[in-house]
């Protein structure tokens, strides 16, 4: 098992680096040149030479790739064409609002989808079980992005009980923050919600003719707790799966999300660097963002081999 | 046990997604007024006041709008799945029939196009071919090709080692013989099941490409730069935001229930 | 004084923020904050600067930030556009226009103590001009010859040939003093002589300013304590940030379509001021059928430019006739020129041989101004059988590099955002490849005088030979749709120069 998780780690590296290199060449390639969109529409040719050569923008391809990759490797993100500053700093800013974004999706996403899922399961096949499998059809088939624009609508535009959008950083208090974060959570939370009350009906119900749970309610456990204390916990394996699976979308989510709120976070660093041909600024947030989904699938992988034990006992 | 939610499902998927298909047909051939005809002095008319569904900022008509929007997204959505699905589903049957590297190469070309967030990477290529219906459709279809190519190679697998399969190996049968015959036919059921899937997901994407203005070049209504249009209106004009959103949502759903209808139908035991 | 902080929020919610407020220990400093009169200000800008430093990059987000605020020059130019002196006290200028003297002010320190003299001056002027100049607008530095520094009090440019425009180039932001020490971190930490230092940068999100309390002007030192600049692209967001009182002003509110929400507003007002944003579709002059003068007239005779600016900017705007707003010296409405009218268009279509028809392709930047002109453009260009296809073309970067650099387009449009640069069409190369040589000619005379009389009636004949020969369609001039709150005075109503200026920014009690 452990051989497996290490095989996989280092196929996961490759891949980055595949990753890295495509994103160099293709930024590369793209029209237009980090310089070139610094100086705008009056720099002479001479002028602008001049800050090709002090970005290191006149040194051919291989080199700069290869001096990002050794500083990477060294724990230097290097520093961004645009903004003059390290990145690494740029993307520890973000991450102060991605972060508890994404958390806080996650948290609403389960704490919607678990009591759902768990319900449908128990009275499967009667009318419960049916709004909940409508909801979670509706969910699935929202556009997270045009259901944060109707909670603006809603919330802001007529209530006027929530900000538009906008986040102004933690300074001003943990409860602005929190508030400017709600909706956008919300937007990216329901479609996740939606998903996962499927799977955690599907995995509750596959458990709960099984025979562990009957014993248990032979041992005189409810039907309610039998199932919150058996079938459940055997439901988080594939419900922790589909987590990991859905990470990645949850952060391709977040960028139009973060959009639509016109949020400051690491999703609108990446668009912001593309359309300013900032290079190493994009690379490091894709791989960053790369970096984050594999560390989530492995993370799964392991919470697998704590919570099943048929699993642990092939591993071992 | 579901069985009394299996046709209301397959039903309620039919409906919907025909429903679709001949608005958007239709949309070819008539639409209460020509989807980019603008009357400046008729802006921003709500529903019922001008036109069945209001006009937008330019005066165009609404509802027209949204009728060539339907073509528009499912023509894109169709050609991307399309496009996705045959590329996927020739690298799944190929993994299959060489394994070794050639399946690892495969996982890992999957495994790379899953890393990178897909917005990134679309924005990436409409950056670097300008964005279109053809950027669109291509964005699309590249996170198509994994989900494809990992379903056939699972798919393909499983048939490769039935035995029957492995007599005709014996046979000498040559590969590609064996997949078309054999391996295809048996997983059809799942490929179809899977694309119809994958096209809601593909009109849900293309909405959100467009919506960030990386979809059709204007005149061409899409539902999602009708929304990205809204945004600004979201105060005087509602109704600008919660149509086409609607329509995206209707369109999604009617594709994923379609088919989850047909994977119950072709195959009771999967559900 | 507003009673509650959160006047919409229903009562449960009230009192969750209240009481987390406290628990956060902010609702002192806001109590507080209500009873003084306030001295700070928060002011909303859609568009983030990319690096501080005016100097080295193009831009106009930096110089809305730091002109003025952090940053000096030795001109300035006031709120109706005249150039005034600054940090040169005075200046004379030699009978043949090759010398320049200035004096220079003493008592000038820059915000790390650096002493402001004739040496910085001569170095902010040579870095902006020398060898390794990153400066967006060098060539406003080419005709000077030498720097000379007789006393530290005195500074005199040397002049290859006269250049009538150059006390008011040097006013610009790209032309800003900057100190010796400290030019190097400009760009992320600025360092000038003006009446706000810089504090901090969040990225994405806000730039802090605090007055500067050595600033050498005693009279017109700042009277707010502190300024912060926050960043928001969505006019949604921009606008409920107003209405909750997040942001006291936005200058430059970006979508004209909601100003009609702020009106009747009981704390926010709406001011429409004049910009020097000229919304333009440039021609390739140089490829067919646009090097025909006739097709242009034709395309120009095809739009109603009202129509175009209420469907595009809902009627904020001002229409032009050639590369000038109103509000530049010498101006003459030339609107009439080409005016609409579509019989007369397709008549000329016809004769300059395209009466079967004509089509080409827009390349249009992403901004809803160049959006939705093109769409509109494009309906009525159809009404005299011209089709025209949009290619939505990311700007800067792409836009910039085919269009600009390249000129590998038909047609394009984009707002010129700098002053007084209808220069732009004698310049070889540049994207119009309009190339001529009597409007040349013209433009050489504005810059053989500085008698301002005179300039504007060169100017004046500059303009009729553009309204005249069409090399791109002349469109309108966007306002400057402005909103802030009613007790905020001193903001600039009108916009002679990208900025936002807050030495005289002050809240009435």
């Amino acid at each position: 098992m452990i051989t497996l998780l290490l095989r996989r780690l280092v196929g996961l590296v490759v891949s980055l680096l595949v990753v890295s290199v495509l994103i160099f060449t293709v930024m590369d390639l793209l029209p237009g040149d980090p310089a070139s969109i610094m100086l705008g529409t009056s720099a002479s040719p001479d002028t602008l030479a001049a800050l090709q050569r002090e970005l290191g923008l006149d040194r051919p391809l291989p080199e700069r790739y290869l001096s990002w990759l050794g500083g990477v490797l060294t724990g230097d993100l290097g520093q961004s064409y645009t903004y003059g500053v390290p990145v690494a700093g740029l993307i520890a800013e973000r991450l102060t609002l991605t972060l508890p974004l994404a958390a806080m999706a996650i948290a609403i996403a389960l704490s919607v989808a678990i009591p759902l899922g768990v319900e449908a399961a128990r009275r499967h096949g009667g009318v419960w079980d049916f709004m909940i499998g409508l909801f979670s059809y509706l969910g699935i088939a929202l556009p997270a992005f045009w259901f944060g624009l109707l909670l603006i609508l809603l919330f802001s535009v007529r209530l006027g009980w929530m900000p538009a959008g906008g986040f102004s950083g933690w300074q001003e208090g943990f409860a602005a923050g929190m508030q400017a974060l709600l909706l956008p959570a919300i937007a990216l939370a329901l479609p996740q919600a939606a998903v996962l009350t499927r799977v955690t009906r599907t995995a509750v119900l596959d458990n709960i003719g099984e025979d562990f749970v009957r014993t248990a309610r032979a041992k005189g456990l409810g039907e309610g707790a039998a199932i919150w204390r058996h079938a459940f916990p055997a439901a988080l394996v594939p419900i922790t799966t589909m987590l990991g699976l859905q990470f990645s979308f949850l952060v391709a989510g977040a960028v139009l999300v973060e959009n639509v709120f016109n949020l400051p976070g690491l999703g609108r660093l990446a668009l912001q660097s593309l359309s300013q041909r900032d290079v190493i600024v994009m690379q490091d947030v894709v791989l960053f963002f790369a970096a984050l989904v594999i560390t989530v699938n492995v993370l799964v992988d392991l919470v697998h081999l704590v919570v099943d034990p048929r699993l642990r006992r092939e591993a071992g | 046990m579901r069985a009394g939610l299996r046709r209301p499902i397959l039903a309620a998927g039919l409906l919907l997604t025909a429903g679709l298909v001949s608005l958007a047909v239709l949309s070819l051939f008539w639409t209460p007024r020509p989807p980019g005809q603008m009357q400046i002095a008729m802006r921003l008319k709500p529903p019922f006041e001008q036109g069945l569904l209001g006009t937008d900022q330019f005066g165009r008509d609404v509802a027209s709008m949204l009728m060539s929007g339907a073509w528009n997204s499912l023509s894109t959505a169709m050609a991307a799945v399309a496009l996705g699905a045959s590329l996927g589903c020739a690298l799944g049957l190929g993994a299959a029939v060489w394994r070794g590297w050639a399946q690892a190469l495969v996982l890992r070309g999957c495994d790379i196009v899953f890393a990178v967030p897909p917005i990134l990477s679309a924005m990436m290529l409409a950056a670097f071919l300008g964005p279109g219906r053809g950027t669109a459709i291509i964005a699309i279809a590249t996170f198509m090709v994994p989900v494809f190519a990992r379903l056939t190679l699972g798919g393909a697998r499983q048939i490769w080692s039935r035995p029957y399969v492995e007599a005709a190996i014996g046979m000498g049968r040559p590969p590609w013989r064996i997949t078309f015959l054999h391996v295809l036919p048996n997983i059809a059921d799942q490929i179809i099941v899977q694309a119809t899937i994958q096209l809601g997901l593909a009109i849900l994407t293309e909405a959100g490409l467009s919506f960030l203005g990386l979809g059709m070049a204007p005149p061409a209504p899409t539902w999602g730069r009708m929304l990205a249009d809204a945004q600004t209106f979201l105060g005087p004009a509602p109704w600008l935001a919660i149509l086409p959103g609607l329509a995206i949502l209707l369109s999604v759903l009617g594709f994923s229930l379609l088919g989850d209808g047909l994977r119950d139908l072709l195959d009771p035991r999967a559900s | 004084m507003r009673r509650s902080f959160f006047p919409h929020a229903p009562a449960f919610l009230h009192r969750f923020l209240l009481s987390a407020a406290l628990v956060a220990g902010t609702a002192f400093a806001a109590v507080q904050a209500e009873a003084a009169p306030k001295t700070s200000v928060t002011i909303g800008m859609s568009v983030e600067p990319t690096g501080l430093d005016p100097t080295i990059a193009a831009p106009v987000a930096i110089g809305q930030v730091t002109w003025q605020n952090i940053f000096e020059g030795l001109t300035t130019v006031d709120r109706t556009g005249k150039v005034q002196p600054q940090l040169a006290e005075s200046w004379e200028i030699s009978p043949d226009g090759l010398t320049y003297t200035f004096k220079l002010r003493s008592g000038v320190t820059f915000h790390d103590g650096e002493v402001f003299d004739s040496s910085v001056a001569r170095f902010a002027i040579e870095r902006a001009r020398g060898e390794t100049s990153v400066n967006p607008q060098k060539r406003y530095f080419q005709t000077i010859t030498s720097i000379e520094t007789p006393d530290p009090q005195t500074l005199v440019l040397k002049l290859s040939k006269p250049t009538g425009s150059l006390l008011y180039w040097l006013a610009w932001p790209s032309s800003s003093i900057v100190g010796t020490r400290s030019a190097e971190n400009n760009k992320t930490t600025p360092v000038g002589t003006g009446p706000f230092r810089f504090v901090s940068w969040a990225k994405g999100d806000r730039v802090e300013l605090a007055r500067n309390p050595d600033y050498w002007n005693k009279q017109g030192a700042a009277r707010l304590e502190r300024a912060v600049f926050r960043f928001m692209s969505e006019p949604q967001a921009q606008a409920a940030a107003l209405q909750a009182g997040d942001i006291d002003a936005f200058p430059e509110f970006a979508a004209p379509e909601l100003m009609q929400s702020f009106e009747g507003h009981e704390r926010l007002v709406t001011v429409i001021g004049n910009t020097e944003l000229k919304v333009v579709a440039g021609m390739n002059n140089a490829r067919k059928p646009f090097d025909d003068k006739r097709v242009r007239q034709a395309l120009m005779m095809a739009i109603d430019r009202n129509t175009l600016i209420e469907g595009a900017w809902s009627g904020f705007g001002t229409p032009i006739g050639s590369h000038y707003t109103p509000n530049d010296p010498g101006y003459v409405d030339l609107t009439g020129t080409y005016p609409y009218d579509p019989e007369k268009a397709k008549a000329l279509l016809a004769e300059a041989g395209y009466g079967n028809g004509l089509a080409f392709t827009i390349k249009a930047p992403q901004m809803a101004y160049a959006q939705r002109s093109s769409q509109i453009m494009q309906a009525m260009f159809a009404e005299i059988g011209v089709t025209m296809n949009i290619e939505t073309t990311e700007f800067p970067a792409k836009w910039v590099s085919d269009v600009f650099k390249g000129a590998d387009y038909e047609m394009t449009i984009v707002a010129h955002a700098e002053p007084m640069d209808i220069d732009i069409y004698a310049r070889d190369p540049y994207y119009f490849n309009y190339g001529n040589p009597d409007f040349n000619a013209v433009l050489d005379k504005v810059q053989l005088t500085s008698d301002a009389a005179e300039q504007a009636v060169h100017y004046g004949e500059a303009q009729k030979i553009l309204a005249g020969d069409v090399p791109a369609l002349y469109l309108f001039v966007m306002p400057k749709l402005g909103v802030w709150d009613r007790k905020l005075k001193g903001l600039w109503e009108n916009e002679p120069i990208p900025s936002n200026v807050l030495t005289e920014v002050y809240w009435e009690e």
